[in-house]
């Protein structure tokens, strides 16, 4: 057998709509209290329907849309100037990396912390020679940064250990040129 | 507001990046939507203003409904959590009174019909501010949109049984506040 308690925590939870449970029904039938419970919860809810959906005065349409028409263009036109800007952090990015690299190279090989003895000893004197002169042109004609890394690394006098490992990037026609230019096992 | 199947035809659209469908999304939805969050916070302006920021946030992200949920419980969660962080903010910074404001209702027809609807949604919205924000949002959700407790549950993120605790205490208080007021 349901409780008053009980009875009455489904009279509230169904003040919004929704059919009484049996039990509930069958408590009802026999508990007056309960009974002039669900009665006062009844006409409470009702007085709230009649209150209507309580809008605030002069809602106007056209004006809210139009308003939210409105901020969407103003957030799509933020969107876009986030994507612009990010393209050049992305590219200034790039541009600092690259600087900082270089830099940062060029002070370790100046202060000998890479590129010392073994490197220079490999380094036959007749192809730095002829690699200087050329190596202008010849950075113009490939234009490929790995081709010119090589190139410059061994016009500072620096032993490139890491050539080996990027031979992929370079073409044919300029391991070709090098082949025949150069002493590739002394270069690399 | 618009049937399902039409609402549901219009939401596709709009996940698709049909802006014109999305504006008639927003003239069917803005009444209830305007209604939550003004029986929230019962400011017109601040309820104007969380309900248009409700539909940009729906907009900007219709990509995550997957419509699993009806679309409205969709846009009123977000109404009702763009709602409870005003007012909770509010809360924060409030010296003044929040429901201080001039609340300014519609009332049409005749001037005593007018005079005792206008009495009465202030009598409700003097109820409704009597809340703490859970319980009028549950209340809110349940009553006048008719959502049902697990939806309210999911839209909220809150449990079930604490939706129906809310939503039971919002009701009890109305009780006795009808008592008191003699409304019968």
């Amino acid at each position: 057998m349901m409780t008053c308690r009980e009875c009455q925590d489904e009279i509230l939870l169904h003040a919004g709509g929704g059919i009484l449970p049996a039990e509930v029904l069958q408590h009802l039938g026999s508990c007056p209290e309960c009974l002039r419970f669900r009665q006062d919860v009844a006409s409470a809810a009702t007085r709230l329907v009649d209150a209507g959906p309580l809008l605030p005065d002069d809602l106007d349409e056209d004006k809210f849309v139009s308003e939210v028409e409105r901020r969407l263009e103003q957030a799509a036109s933020r969107s876009q100037t986030w994507i612009g800007r990010r393209r050049y952090v992305a590219a200034a990015a790039a541009v600092v990396l690259v600087v900082g690299a270089s830099l940062i190279g060029l002070w370790m090989a100046r202060s000998g912390r890479v590129g010392t003895a073994a490197g220079f000893e490999a380094t036959g004197a007749t192809t730095q020679a002829s690699l200087s002169a050329l190596f202008e042109d010849e950075v113009d004609r490939f234009d490929n940064s790995v081709f010119e890394l090589i190139l410059s690394d061994f016009v500072a006098e620096r032993h490139f250990e890491a050539g080996g490992l990027l031979l992929d990037d370079l073409s044919e026609e300029e391991l070709r040129y090098l082949e025949e230019n150069f002493d590739v096992g002394e270069l690399l | 507001m618009l049937r399902d199947a039409a609402l549901n035809e219009l939401v596709e659209r709009a996940v698709g990046g049909d802006k014109a469908a999305f504006s008639r999304i927003v003239r069917s939805m803005m009444k209830p939507v305007v209604a939550l969050t003004y029986r929230m916070t019962q400011d017109r302006e601040s309820a104007i203003d969380l309900a248009q920021d409700a539909f940009v946030a729906a907009w900007e992200n219709l990509r995550s409904f997957r419509g699993e949920g009806k679309f409205e419980s969709w846009l009123f969660a977000i109404a009702s959590k763009k709602t409870l962080n005003f007012l909770k903010q509010k809360a924060v910074r409030r010296s003044e009174d929040l429901y201080e404001d001039e609340i300014e209702l519609t009332a049409e027809g005749n001037p005593e019909t007018e005079l005792e609807t206008k009495s009465l949604r202030e009598e409700v919205l003097a109820f409704v501010k009597l809340l703490p924000p859970r319980q009028r949002l549950a209340f809110n959700l349940r009553f006048y949109q008719q959502m049902p407790f697990d939806e309210i549950a999911r839209v909220t993120g809150a449990a079930v049984g604490t939706v129906k605790t809310n939503y039971r205490e919002a009701v009890r208080k109305l009780r006795d506040f009808a008592l008191r007021k003699g409304w019968r």
